[in-house]
């Protein structure tokens, strides 16, 4: 036992002395090449390498650069899709907002319409809003949020900025019951605006109106406007009722065949003017016997 | 064989390591894949083979890399000294060590 571990130690020493030795040389060669290349020098050899590895720098920059860039415009187009996506949810809540404003714009213009109208008349307003329409008959009634306890009676008249819209037929507390004038029962006594020629005007439906009773003789022509002449004290004379559309002279019968379009789209009636002034004369009527 | 492949390993780390890897965000702390290798050859390699290479890489970084020649050499060499002596002169080369370690470093 004694011999073999005198053996490994005189094995060992020689082998740690040359570790020790090579160590030192190395370390010296370490100092030596730091020594040489201090002071900054850049000799041939440095030269030689930097030629060979710049090539290779050069290629994988290139390369980088190369994927930096497609990687760069893929991720410009992932942008530009979720800016596009965010734009249209934008796009989509204007236009929104817009057809709001559009609304509102439009309900105002009418409003200052009607309130113009309003101030304008040489009777008592009351202005109701329409509730209903009766689709059965083309539009021929209209239902409106007034009734007796607003003062309406059966056969006011109608109107609206545009002109004549029909008259009151049915009431109830709350509503009442418009015929319109475009309704075949509906006849009002009419005049050709510029040569005050009287006629007939009758409710054609959907077609409007047909001025009847005006001879041949009579200058009218399309573009002619048609107002209430004011007879029987139903309408204020002067009020707009169409305008003249076609005007057909038949060889046989006395009279023109005219056709009237009306001055008031009967389709988008929102509001229209109720005519008090037939309350104030029957209540007039009544306070005149009660007071004898 | 394996010294040149090593060799070109090397070229291809410094390649690498000037060029790709500078371009990451701040953030990115980039490996020093150089250093990584120079440790690998001082666990790997004899002195002989061991010095060239490790001498190699240091002289590829002082080339593109250093403002004063000479200071990857001697850095390299340092640490290639260094990490041979512990290497050889201690247990981890053996399986016991290795294998806890390498299970450690995949986890």
């Amino acid at each position: 036992m004694n011999t073999q571990a005198k053996d490994r130690k005189s094995r060992a020493k020689p082998l740690r002395f040359r570790t020790l030795l090579l160590f030192l040389l190395i370390l010296s060669l370490c100092l030596v090449l730091f020594a040489s290349t201090l002071g900054g020098r850049f000799g041939a050899f440095h030269q030689m390498t930097l030629e060979a590895l710049g090539p290779l720098q050069s290629a994988v920059s290139r390369v980088t650069a190369e994927v930096g860039r497609v990687w760069d415009s893929y991720i410009d187009l992932v942008h530009v899709r979720q800016e596009n996506v965010r734009l249209k949810t934008l796009l989509v809540a204007y236009e929104e907002e817009l057809a709001k404003y559009r609304e509102s714009y439009a309900t105002y213009l009418r409003l200052q319409e009607e309130l113009s109208f309003r101030q304008a008349t040489d009777f008592p307003p009351l202005t109701a809003r329409v509730i209903g329409r009766d689709p059965a008959f083309w539009f021929h009634t209209i239902i409106v949020d007034r009734g007796e306890t607003d003062g309406v009676m059966e056969g006011m008249v109608a109107l609206t900025a545009q002109g004549v819209v029909g008259q009151v037929i049915q009431v109830s507390s709350n509503y009442s019951k418009i015929l319109l004038a475009i309704a075949p029962s509906s006849a009002i006594d009419v005049l050709i605006q510029k040569n005050r020629v009287r006629g007939i005007l009758k409710g054609a439906g959907q077609d409007g109106y047909v001025l009847h009773y005006v001879l041949k003789k009579a200058d009218v022509g399309r573009g002619d406007h048609v107002v209430t002449a004011g007879i029987g004290g139903l309408f204020a004379s002067g009020v707009p009722v169409g305008v003249v559309s076609d005007v057909q002279r038949q060889k046989r019968g006395m009279f023109l065949e005219i056709a009237v379009e009306p001055t008031v789209d009967f389709q988008r009636l929102e509001f229209v003017q109720l005519n008090l002034s037939l309350q104030q004369s029957v209540s007039q009527e009544r306070i005149v016997p009660g007071g004898r | 064989m394996r010294t040149v492949i090593f060799f070109l390993l090397a070229v291809s780390l410094v390649v690498l390591q000037t060029t790709i890897l500078q371009f990451g965000p701040g953030w990115f702390r980039a490996p020093d894949l150089v250093f990584i290798l120079v440790s690998f050859i001082a666990y790997r390699f004899d002195w002989l083979r061991g010095l060239m290479l490790v001498f190699g890489c240091g002289w590829m970084m002082d080339v593109v890399a250093a403002s004063s020649p000479g200071v990857f050499v001697f850095e390299y060499l340092l640490v290639f000294l260094a990490l041979s002596v512990l290497a050889k002169n201690s247990p981890v080369k053996e399986s016991d060590y290795q294998i806890p370690l390498v299970a450690w470093f995949i986890t």
